[in-house]
């Protein structure tokens, strides 16, 4: 599992970057100063198994623009309800955040951050999903992600748009591939919450 | 018939410059100006723990900054400049978080004598297709030249950075978004601008570039 999260972390310290750099960093030049500084704080955070909290309101928070956009006030020593609210609503902004480098989520954040907070395991089964659908599905196939409800409860629907050249037995055998190397051994760990499926673009 | 994209990541930048150094505001008459726009804030919900008073460095880098977190909006103002800041724009909300700014732009500028010459007004913002992938939205902005190039070499990304006399517009990949695109408009003003007017070509602008890229926004479920 580390091994995904650190994944995950070298995509935030890549965000972190892109935030300074505008995108494209490396290229148009920018200030990284931060970046390897920040990254050893996470892994030394989840090595540790400690919650994953901002290091330091002075520092700026990738993801959300230049600026240190949630307030100066997330210091351990500053508890008080508001804040740790506004703690909470931030841990699964940065989980949407970090979806958001694999996956295209098409419903609002409210929607998604709402089903994250109900089903608390699924952030951690999706960042693991990552790596063996691009394996089973190539990289060329988009991820996309979408909350379903029904009358009584909600299950959020990963599907894999292939591209028209993916044949439909290619599909189902990408499926039937990802079923056994990944999803019997960890569906247990969804809560019956999570479900993935394929769809060829421009199939009519 | 146009791709349809999110927006999950968007931010808004207005950066005024001063004529000159007004020294004033980093010295003798800060405390008054602070206080001036704190009152100004007080009816947006600001408080006080939001703030920041940043004296490190020279002084073209001292400046006091005012936060409204739950907006996703600051404000500083230094010696040289001031700049508003919004995380999360969106168009619905745009006059809205105005007032913010001009409230806040009035307190400041109100008595100090201050005269700002130019301004800069920036919008970036992460879109990501729902269909297409983003490289074949971005395919022909591949100059020419370099296409016969692209068949025996894969690109991993590719965009554009074009700047005009009065600002500037970048397309890259976003490093932020799977599939994601990064697209800054910036626009540059002599003096003062009304709010109004600003907003109505930064708006023209995105469209204009949304028609180029062949994208609009998705509405957001």
């Amino acid at each position: 599992m580390y091994s995904q999260l650190e994944d995950a972390l070298d995509i935030q310290t890549a965000q972190w970057e892109s935030v300074h750099n505008v995108s494209g960093g490396q290229r148009y030049g920018g200030i990284q100063a931060y970046s390897g500084g920040i990254q050893a704080y996470f892994y030394e955070q989840i090595h540790q198994g400690r919650d994953l909290t901002w290091p330091s309101e002075h520092i700026e928070r990738p993801w959300l623009g230049s600026q240190d956009a949630h307030g100066s006030s997330h210091s351990s020593f500053q508890y008080n309800s508001e804040l740790i609210t506004e703690s909470l609503d931030y841990f699964y902004l940065r989980q949407l955040r970090t979806l958001q480098q694999y996956y295209t989520v098409l419903d609002s954040d409210r929607v998604v951050i709402e089903f994250l907070k109900e089903e608390s395991g699924l952030y951690t089964l999706l960042v693991e999903a990552v790596r063996p659908l691009q394996t089973t599905f190539g990289k060329k196939g988009l991820l996309h992600v979408r909350v379903q409800h029904s009358d009584d409860d909600g299950l959020l629907k990963v599907v894999v748009q292939l591209p028209a050249d993916f044949g439909d037995d290619q599909a189902e055998q990408a499926l039937g591939s990802f079923d056994r190397e990944w999803w019997l051994n960890n569906c247990h760990r969804s809560g019956g919450a999570l479900v993935f499926d394929y769809e060829i673009r421009d199939a009519v | 018939m146009p791709e349809l994209v999110k927006i999950p990541i968007a931010s808004a930048d207005y950066l005024a410059r001063f004529d000159r150094p007004y020294i004033g505001l980093i010295g003798n008459e800060r405390v008054r100006v602070f206080e001036g726009i704190l009152a100004a804030l007080l009816p947006f919900d600001f408080k006080l723990r939001n703030t920041e008073i940043v004296t490190s460095g020279t002084l073209a880098d001292h400046k006091v900054i005012f936060k409204l977190p739950e907006r996703g909006i600051n404000f500083q103002f230094g010696a040289e400049e001031y700049r508003f800041g919004k995380d999360g724009a969106s168009w619905s909300t745009a006059e809205e978080e105005g007032k913010v700014l001009l409230a806040a732009e009035r307190a400041l500028l109100e008595g100090c004598g201050a005269k700002v010459e130019s301004c800069l007004a920036t919008l970036a913002m992460h879109l990501q297709p729902l269909t297409k992938t983003r490289e074949e939205i971005l395919a022909p902005f591949i100059p020419e030249p370099f296409k016969p190039l692209l068949t025996k070499r894969q690109a991993r990304t590719f965009g554009n950075h074009l700047t005009w006399a009065d600002g500037d517009v970048l397309l890259d990949f976003s490093l932020v978004l799977a599939n994601g695109i990064f697209l800054r408009l910036s626009s540059q003003f002599k003096g003062q601008q009304p709010l109004p007017e600003l907003l109505a070509k930064m708006r023209s602008d995105q469209e204009m570039l949304f028609g180029i890229l062949g994208v609009e926004e998705a509405p957001n479920v």
